[in-house]
């Protein structure tokens, strides 16, 4: 048995734990100074505490920053850096409440810690076409690469575990495609994720914030750059992007979502797609456009629909890239 | 039948073919280039038109679906 054997189980139980105890620290903390927000989802009035997104950062952030110093790889600590930086932007975020062009153009700035530590490559593995040489281009495209899968993983953290719960189906799915260094970083913010699903799930405990969200999203984007299979993730991530694309393109650019008209409305705690014809269609939105449906199915289905993406990137990977 | 469910699916297996679609595009075109500048300007703007076009009404369609299962009228228009 190698090191590492022992080492990878170990970090992902101490990962998980760390995690678990800061959550219940913070929410604790969160609840005593009344930093609540309204879940607005729900029959009856219900508070919940935001941002608790520090709580799962810290603990991911920290197993990389040992790891890398353990291990001697720097994509640990770059990944680390990157999403350190999304969480950063996200706490700004939470607490001014950025613009709509703000917020992915500070997002564009993530990437950087991996081109300064030397850890990418730009042959990405492309569906279709195979290993990529993209030397001029690929640096052009991976920090709105970078801005894309964060705000794209934001916009669709809108229901009580929604967030966590599709990006735990999907990472697991995805782990075949990874190389060994990135399924570890994956499994390790798998780790960090699963404590605040739990806490997160209907009905939620805990809101992660924008903190969450966009740490999340540069962490998910690191972790497809350094292992070189972005197409990968995009496509596993399909019902994330199709949500930020339709949503841009329904209310004619860049907008905030307490700036749009919601897509949906609630009423006795089932939630009903808006009339309103310049509400944005959203995916949420699609799913109750024919009849309402209550939180937890649209949450479910939304997972089972990013699990059928991932299995799409899984069959594209497979049988349709050359290698 | 949920027909809220079908036109979401329907939404992810078009936005993954539509995705493979701009894989063949780039790998005919893209990647062909040969060394002739205006040869690879056409074939860069080709590429770029086409793939923009095929959002548009890939965009388009799902949005007419969707305003349709709205009204309640459904995508079979019934």
């Amino acid at each position: 048995m190698s090191a590492e054997d022992l080492l990878v189980p170990l970090s992902l139980i101490v990962t998980a734990a760390f995690t678990e105890w800061a959550l219940r620290s913070y929410i604790y903390r969160l609840k005593k100074a009344g930093r609540l927000s309204r879940d607005y989802h729900k029959r009856e009035e219900r508070w919940v505490p935001e941002p608790v997104g520090p709580a799962v950062v810290i603990p991911f952030v920290s197993a990389l920053i040992v790891l890398s110093g353990i291990t001697g790889n720097p994509k640990f600590l770059a990944v680390a850096v990157a999403t350190s930086l999304g969480a950063v932007i996200g706490m700004i975020d939470d607490l001014i409440n950025l613009s709509a062009l703000t917020k992915p153009a500070l997002l564009l700035v993530t990437p950087l810690p991996l081109i300064a530590l030397g850890v990418l490559t730009p042959r990405p593995l492309l569906p279709v076409v195979g290993r990529a040489r993209l030397y001029y281009v690929y640096w052009l495209i991976l920090p709105i690469m970078f801005s894309v899968f964060a705000n794209a993983i934001n916009m669709m953290d809108a229901l009580n575990g929604l967030m966590p719960g599709s990006v735990i189906t999907s990472l697991m799915l995805l782990l075949p495609v990874m190389d060994a260094s990135s399924r570890w970083m994956t499994l390790l913010l798998i780790s960090s994720l699963i404590p605040y699903f739990l806490k997160n799930k209907y009905p939620a405990d805990a809101f992660g914030g924008d903190t969450l969200s966009l740490s999340v999203g540069s962490a998910i984007a690191s972790i497809a750059a350094t292992s070189n299979r972005e197409m990968f993730f995009f496509i596993a991530l399909i019902p994330f992007m199709v949500s930020g694309f339709v949503v841009i393109a329904s209310v004619k650019g860049l907008r905030e979502r307490r700036e749009m008209k919601r897509p949906v409305v609630v009423r006795d705690g089932v939630l009903y797609v808006n009339e309103d014809p310049e509400a944005p269609m959203t995916l949420i939105a699609v799913l109750v456009s024919h009849r309402g449906k209550d939180e937890r199915r649209v949450v479910k289905e939304i997972i089972a629909l990013t699990a059928l993406s991932s299995l799409l990137s899984l069959t594209t990977y497979y049988l349709m890239t050359p290698r | 039948m949920d027909k809220g469910l079908l036109l979401a699916i329907w939404i992810i297996l078009s936005g993954w073919a539509l995705t493979i679609a701009a894989m063949l595009v780039i790998k005919v075109s893209v990647l062909s280039i040969g060394k002739g500048f205006l040869e690879a300007a056409i074939k860069v703007i080709s590429a770029f038109l086409i793939l923009s076009m095929s959002l548009l009404v890939w965009y388009l369609i799902n949005r007419e679906l969707f305003t349709r299962l709205k009204r309640g009228g459904g995508p079979g228009g019934t």
